[in-house]
């Protein structure tokens, strides 16, 4: 559908040719040392040649075989749609391999009284600010009288860098969470897969306080699993974060299982006592 | 639990090898377009394009002429720059004038 609509723009713009050559043209003052007449031919011979003729149309179908033959080695497509409601995210990645699909609340937790939900109207917001409090203050930047002034608008750009910081930080923070494993390739499915799958399914048992010896085993699908090794710590200050990702996933997985029919107890795992637990163990 | 895990995913790292970084090709909604995707922690410095729909995908990468799914080769030639257009920012054009040059030799402009 998405890529219907563009053809038809793209079409539509290829029809006005008068509009699109205009926009790229260069304007009068440039200086006559430079090879400008040939810019312009080529320019020019570049956007006929983007015209789409009905022979140039595309004939592949878009159709789930199709695209999983044309990704390119090495290559992970990450698709994020938002929902109608502006709650969620469906995020999808798709390889060659595999394809995994998961939809995230932005908003994981009802926001405390004093703070400010980071909903998606509220960071588009923040954004569409940031961006126009810069393209001001670098427009203004040819008419800085003096040097207190240029300081003033040094700081003023740096406030602005760490303020795009912390948005992006919220963005990663509160809408992927430890769902950062979307944004990367799957790991192999090797021995060594297979050997963390079982420890991390030993976990899962000995904390599920409602499975017993006589249950059935715990099914882990592998892409599940394959999640929890992009969390990885590189730097050891951040392991407060991860420690947060870590528990989001596990929520995740256990919501997974619930709903595969598996019988937990959410509330009943207490997953700092657990914590403790260990540290002690 | 969350500790147990935590050091479960640390003995993999241990002896897995690194894993080569994958590109990351992203498709995004089009309310998402405004968003700098590619700047968050977890795509900082990875090598990451982005593509309007799958379709668009299928016709880069299908209907190009070269069989088997490949990158479509891009000829530098055809690219074009534009450097320091006011000319107020010498230091910037000290600093990629080069570069660019090495890639795009036709068509460029610098002020």
């Amino acid at each position: 559908m998405t890529y219907h609509r563009q053809q038809v723009a793209l079409e539509y713009e290829s029809k006005q040719s008068f509009l699109s050559i205009k926009d790229v043209q260069w304007p009068e003052q440039q200086p006559a040392s430079s090879d400008s007449s040939d810019d312009d031919e080529d320019l020019t011979d570049l956007l006929s040649q983007l015209k789409i003729s009905p022979q140039q149309k595309r004939n592949t179908a878009v159709t789930a075989e199709n695209l999983l033959r044309s990704i390119p080695a090495g290559c992970t497509i990450v698709h994020i749609h938002l929902s109608e409601c502006k709650e969620h995210f469906i995020l999808s990645k798709v390889q060659p391999q595999g394809c995994i699909v998961v939809r995230l609340p932005l908003l994981k937790h009802p926001p405390e009284a004093d703070e400010e939900p980071f909903t998606f109207e509220n960071a588009l917001r923040e954004l569409t600010e940031i961006i126009t409090l810069n393209n001001q203050t670098t427009h203004a930047a040819k008419d800085i009288p003096d040097r207190a002034a240029k300081e003033a608008w040094w700081a003023s750009r740096r406030e602005l860098d760490e303020r795009l910081q912390l948005f992006l930080q919220n963005v990663e923070n509160c809408w992927i969470g430890g769902f950062t494993g979307m944004f990367r390739g799957f790991f192999p499915n090797d021995d060594l897969f297979g050997k963390f799958r079982l420890a991390f399914r030993n976990i899962l048992v000995k904390f599920l306080p409602s499975r017993k010896e006589s249950d059935a085993p715990l099914e882990l699908d592998p892409r599940l699993v394959d999640l929890f090794l992009s969390l990885k710590s590189e730097n050891p200050e951040m392991d407060h974060d991860l420690a947060d990702q870590v528990e989001d996933l596990i929520c995740f997985a256990l919501d997974n299982f619930k709903f595969h029919g598996e019988q937990i107890a959410i509330d009943e795992i207490d997953l700092d006592a657990v914590h403790s637990f260990t540290a002690i163990g | 639990m969350t500790v147990d895990v935590q050091e479960a995913i640390r003995c993999y790292h241990e002896a897995a090898a690194v894993p080569k970084q994958d590109h990351v090709l992203l498709v995004l909604d089009k309310a998402l377009h405004l968003f700098p995707w590619e700047s968050l922690p977890c795509l900082r410095g990875r090598s990451v394009s982005r593509l309007p729909s799958f379709g668009s995908l299928l016709e880069r990468v299908v209907d190009s002429p070269i069989d088997g799914a490949m990158w479509p080769s891009v000829v530098p030639d055809r690219g074009f720059f534009v450097l320091n257009p006011d000319g107020d920012l010498s230091y910037t054009q000290t600093q990629f004038e080069n570069n660019l040059l090495r890639y795009v030799t036709v068509h460029h402009s610098i002020y």
